[in-house]
């Protein structure tokens, strides 16, 4: 039974709470996938998601771009066609979607757009990356969409590896790194729940406009986890030679950097975060370990690389 | 470069220490970049603003080089901290 409190009276009198990336939520609306949840003090004030009208402009914009616009405060995010998103303070996210559209989408960007910018007016780092854990913590494979990141873990998953998060990966930075479970399901393209030998009738729900297969997975037994490694993905056939390398120095800096969620780069933080998200980053990158992890992007051998990483992971190298 | 001009840091410039390499942030444009050990040695001599003589007096006391290469590459190296916003010039 999914907890809700009653507030006769008030305008969204139904408020659905959940815990997830680390943080307590509460919306108006009852998140899809997402299993309810007492309040937990510990995880700091919620962060509360509304739906209604959101402004095409943000007052005193800082910085902007053809998706964004942001202050010190608050972050605007326009996906054209799907949705516009005002992120406030850390605490309020509103959210208007555009009728007609994939909802199942729609509660993606919703949810993991909206922790990722409270969050990171938090002063926590969103990552685009998903994680598993491991003996020691957390670890982590980021990328780009198509990189191949759930696919990766989504194998790990089938050799009885725990799902921690897929797609985002919220590091709270003053909390010794660690990363919070999210919403415990995987979304694969259709290649990769072919080459996975997943059947597709047990998806939980389709991502139509991309297409994704949606995947419930058991939570992990632990809810959060200290990161204590990551590793960068790329394809061999982008130029970079196979193999797993240790990144130190700027080139580990860069790593986070160039896979900060929704795009962030330093250029585009508004002035007043940009010290203490570059500090954050530059401290992170010193105490992670992180590798850049190129492999064929031919499945053909994907079990000789899973092997390879794995073994990489349960080496003497890891802490 | 001629001797008569001073170099310094700006304030708005943000560097963090990642073993024998530096990365620095330009605050105001928000651009960050990666110094190898090299440059890291200058920047971290640019504490006190100094002119490329004493900047190279420095160098070759530390490293082997010749005062030509070291002239040549460190006034390279200051065109470009200057061209990112991150040091400021004035005539000594």
């Amino acid at each position: 039974m999914n907890p809700t409190t009653f507030r006769p009276g008030q305008t969204d009198a139904i408020v659905h709470h959940y815990q997830a990336f680390g943080m307590s939520l509460e919306s108006s609306l009852p998140f899809p996938g997402l299993e309810g949840c007492a309040p937990a003090p510990s995880s700091g004030p919620p962060i509360s998601f509304s739906f209604g009208p959101v402004p095409a402009t943000l007052e005193g914009a800082e910085t902007r771009d053809e998706v964004f616009q942001s202050t010190d405060r608050q972050h605007l995010l326009h996906v054209p066609g799907l949705m516009r998103m005002m992120v406030s303070d850390g605490t309020h996210v509103r959210a208007d979607a555009l009728r007609g559209h994939d909802t199942v989408q729609i509660w993606n960007s919703v949810l993991g757009t909206g922790v990722s910018l409270a969050g990171f007016q938090r002063g926590h780092i969103p990552l685009h990356a998903s994680a598993v854990l491991a003996p020691g913590g957390a670890v982590a494979f980021s990328g780009m969409s198509g990189k191949g990141k759930s696919t990766l873990v989504a194998a790990l998953v089938q050799r009885e590896w725990d799902l921690l998060t897929d797609d985002l990966c919220l590091v709270r930075c003053a909390d010794g790194n660690h990363v919070g479970q999210g919403p415990s399901e995987l979304r694969l393209w259709g290649d990769a729940v072919e080459k996975l030998g997943w059947d597709e009738n047990d998806r939980f729900a389709v991502q139509r406009d991309i297409p994704k297969f949606i995947f419930r997975q058991p939570p992990a037994r632990l809810r959060e986890a200290p990161l204590v490694r990551l590793y960068a993905l790329a394809f061999a056939e982008d130029g970079v030679e196979a193999g797993i390398r240790r990144l130190t120095g700027v080139e580990a800096v860069r790593a986070l950097v160039e896979r900060l969620r929704l795009r962030m780069r330093t250029h585009l933080l508004p002035s007043g975060l940009r010290r203490d998200t570059f500090l954050k980053l530059t401290a992170l990158s010193s105490q992670i370990e992180i590798f850049q992890f190129a492999r064929p992007r031919d499945h053909g051998r994907f079990d000789y690389w899973l092997d390879r990483l794995i073994a990489h992971i349960q080496s003497s190298e890891a802490r | 470069m001629s001797r008569s001009y001073i170099y310094c840091r700006k304030p708005d410039a943000v560097s963090a220490v990642l073993g024998d390499e530096l990365a620095v942030l330009n605050l105001d444009s928000g651009s960050y970049l990666g110094f190898n050990a090299t440059a890291a040695w200058v920047w971290r001599n640019l504490e006190q603003p100094r002119s490329l003589d004493n900047l190279c007096d420095g160098a070759i006391a530390e490293y082997r080089v010749d005062l030509p290469t070291c002239r040549a590459s460190i006034g390279k190296l200051l065109s470009q901290l200057e061209a990112e916003g991150l040091i400021s010039v004035v005539e000594g």
